[in-house]
């Protein structure tokens, strides 16, 4: 501390009389006042620029269509539903790990000295979690959730992807195209069963879900013309194409670059955050609470469950909310997961492929067109308004139970 | 504040006797429940470092890299054909520019901020300061980089035509923005820390507010400023959109911010952008690039939280 106070009186020369040094500190806090001015003067121009690029190109359809090459027809709803999507399923991921965590730190102080030095560990850890780049998070996930460490054999060498290892809620047909190219799905067991091999009276299904049997034309026969025969007719030489119908509770392992992927994902990373901002809602409880329900009686996590969390709810759903609009904001995370896709459907179930809305504006912002950093624009605003929305609700709940 | 309401006891009505038996067990099922949440924490640390060190492994047994190579080339050359290079210090050089322009910015302003406010501002400049801050922290990154491809980039090629359109002074300035909000939080809680007691007896030995600042608070809280100062540069040398808008994607080992360069993040995520189902040497090149950031946020980390317990001047 000495060195310091040296070079900072050399830094700050006495001055010889009164009214220099006056000066000096006048000057001084001048020079405060004109670099405070500076962040509120760069807040300004970064919401004029996005407002005045954006703002035209905001409108109903732009909410609601898909991504498109031409910039004047493109939308955010994918980019948007994949953003709910993934920060709902990582919500209810991190919550209640976060909060168990923060109850495991605060309130069961350990009375030994081994679940002292695990005690001591686990805040370590946290802390130096809670530094790590969002992107290494990334790709950790990319080789524990998408690919599960290449164990489960997802893709070999030459890139080709296999089926997954477990499949659950998904159907698959083969589709054949009759000789009136309507297409006809024949019903398989799995993703791995081999082709199914033509016959004549193979069971399939039409596109409406009727069953039908098919006749197999065989080498050398003549087509029919009859319109009625000719639907349900298919060529010996017709090759199968795998399809898929997925239902909502659609579940894979590996996850692939799948919404649970990306959820799981953005769950390492706000995880340190829920869990220091818990333990700061649990601090902030008055001791003598505690105390009064131990004193009367209570095991430790009757007082747990009775007296403090009821009172650090509101200081942890701050905090949690706050933890939600970063996870909102994560691309790079993303990213590493679903990669710079082309999407045009919202997820329909946690295995999907998806989008967010952050990764949809690098996505256009980095393009050249000035179309595309327009409705760039528009996308951050619709982002900022999101951020809005969940600020505010952790300020209403904030002031809502800060008072006495 | 939770209200407690309490049933009143009704003495004619008798309660059986509770299992005790119960309670403990159900005690410690949730205790149990509560550590494995603990342990997860750690689990995570532990597969972070084994997915690194194994996928880095699968990089460094690939036929024509080697880690001597990788730790002291300066030539990042993976898609030359003929003279394949991994040197990372064509990645760090991109990494300590971006940085080091980040910092030229957040320190000063995010430091001179926080005197500001802890011991200047009126109260309703702080009411108009601190929100302001919140903001900007609050903002996602890649709305920096689309700020500093769309304002800052056009702005320092109009004051010096000399500049890239990717360039690492544009990213820098928006990773230093980025920055800003948490110096100037985390050094303002350290000099609101320091007890009043101090600056009134700096002033009564007739100090002006200048001397009591510099010479008395700033000292006295000057290891939570040093943690909040490594904490800022982990967070520049992590940060990731900024520099994959804004800062071009050719790693050379170059200090001109004028020219387009590539961070350690930015080819990170220039390798999960695109098709990540080419299991090549460029693929696992990045799990080797995020062992060094990783060892490198890791340190900084750790010396932060030893720099504010070891030096911290604690006033009663």
């Amino acid at each position: 501390m000495k060195s310091l106070g040296n070079v900072l009186d050399e830094a700050v020369k006495q001055p010889n009389s009164v009214s220099q040094r006056m000066a000096t500190a006048v000057t001084f806090q001048w020079l405060c006042r004109l670099t405070a001015l500076c962040s509120i003067l760069v807040l300004a121009v970064l919401l004029y620029t996005v407002f005045s690029k954006g703002f035209a190109h905001l409108s109903w359809s732009f909410l609601t269509s898909s991504p498109h090459p031409d910039p004047t027809r493109a939308g955010i709803w994918p980019a948007l539903m994949g953003t709910f999507w993934t920060c709902a399923a990582c919500g209810f991921l991190t919550l209640p790990i976060g909060i168990g965590t923060a109850i495991f730190l605060e309130e069961f102080r350990p009375r030994n000295r081994y679940m002292r030095w695990l005690h001591a560990l686990v805040e370590l850890n946290i802390a130096n979690l809670a530094g790590v780049p969002s992107v290494v998070y990334g790709i950790v996930g990319l080789a524990a959730f998408v690919s599960m460490f290449g164990l489960m054999d997802q893709s070999d060498n030459a890139g080709q992807s296999k089926p997954p290892f477990i499949d659950i809620g998904s159907r698959y047909y083969d589709q054949f195209l009759t000789l009136d190219d309507r297409v006809v799905l024949v019903p398989v067991d799995s993703n791995r069963s081999p082709d199914t091999a033509l016959r004549e009276g193979l069971e399939a299904i039409d596109q409406d879900g009727k069953p039908i049997n098919l006749h197999l034309i065989a080498k050398g026969e003549s087509a029919p013309d009859v319109q009625s025969e000719r639907v349900v007719a298919i060529r010996w030489n017709e090759t199968p194409g795998r399809v898929h119908r997925q239902s909502w509770y659609h579940f894979t392992v590996p996850f692939g670059h799948s919404v649970l992927a990306g959820s799981l994902t953005l769950m390492l990373v706000i995880l340190p955050v829920v869990i220091i901002s818990s333990q700061e809602a649990f601090r902030a409880i008055p001791p003598s609470l505690r105390e009064a329900a131990l004193g009367i009686g209570a095991t430790s996590w009757q007082a747990v469950w009775n007296v403090t969390l009821p009172a650090a709810i509101p200081g942890i759903m701050t905090g949690a909310i706050l933890a939600m609009s970063r996870a909102i904001g994560e691309a790079a995370p993303i990213m590493m997961i679903s990669g710079i896709v082309f999407i045009t459907r919202a997820p329909s179930n946690l295995m999907s492929v998806f989008t967010v809305l952050s990764l949809q504006i690098y996505d256009w912002a980095g393009r050249h067109e000035a179309g595309f950093h327009a409705i760039s624009a528009a996308a951050i605003i619709v982002l900022l308004l999101l951020l809005l929305v969940f600020n505010s609700i952790a300020i209403v709940i904030r002031q809502k139970f800060s008072q006495p | 504040m939770a209200t407690i309401t309490i049933d009143p006891i009704n003495p004619s009505q008798s309660y059986p006797p509770r299992s005790l038996t119960a309670l403990y067990v159900r005690e410690w099922i949730v205790k149990v429940m509560l550590a494995s949440c603990g342990l997860l924490s750690l689990l995570v640390t532990g597969s972070i470092i084994f997915v690194l060190v194994k996928e880095s492994m699968v990089f460094f047994s690939m036929p024509g890299i080697s880690v001597t190579d990788f730790l002291t080339s300066t030539e990042w050359t993976p898609t030359l054909g003929n003279e394949v290079h991994y040197g990372i210090w064509a990645l760090i050089s991109g990494t300590i520019l971006v940085s080091f322009v980040a910092m030229l910015i957040a320190l000063p302003i995010g430091l001179i901020t926080a005197i500001y406010l802890s011991e200047y501002a009126h109260r309703r400049v702080r009411a108009i300061l601190k929100p302001v801050l919140e903001v900007l922290a609050g903002i996602p990154t890649v709305v920096y980089g689309f700020f500093a491809l769309t304002v800052i980039t056009p702005s320092l090629k109009f004051v010096h035509p000399g500049f890239n359109i990717y360039n690492g002074m544009s990213a820098g300035i928006a990773v230093g923005i980025l920055c800003l909000p948490i110096v100037t939080s985390m050094a303002e809680d350290a000099l609101r820390a320091v007890p009043r007691s101090l600056r009134e007896g700096a002033f009564g030995l007739g100090c002006t507010k200048l001397e009591v600042t510099l010479k008395v608070v700033l000292p006295a809280a000057l290891s939570g400023i040093i943690s909040a100062f490594l904490l800022a540069i982990s967070r520049a040398v992590g940060e990731t959109m900024i520099v994959a808008l804004a800062s071009g994607s050719q790693p050379h080992l170059t200090l001109d911010p004028r020219e387009a360069t590539q961070t350690m993040t930015g080819w990170m995520i220039q390798m999960g952008s695109g098709d990540t189902s080419q299991f090549d040497a460029r693929y696992y090149s990045m799990y080797a690039v995020a062992c060094i950031l990783f060892i490198l946020t890791f340190a900084l980390t750790m010396v932060g939280n030893w720099v504010r317990r070891r030096f911290r001047e604690a006033y009663e």
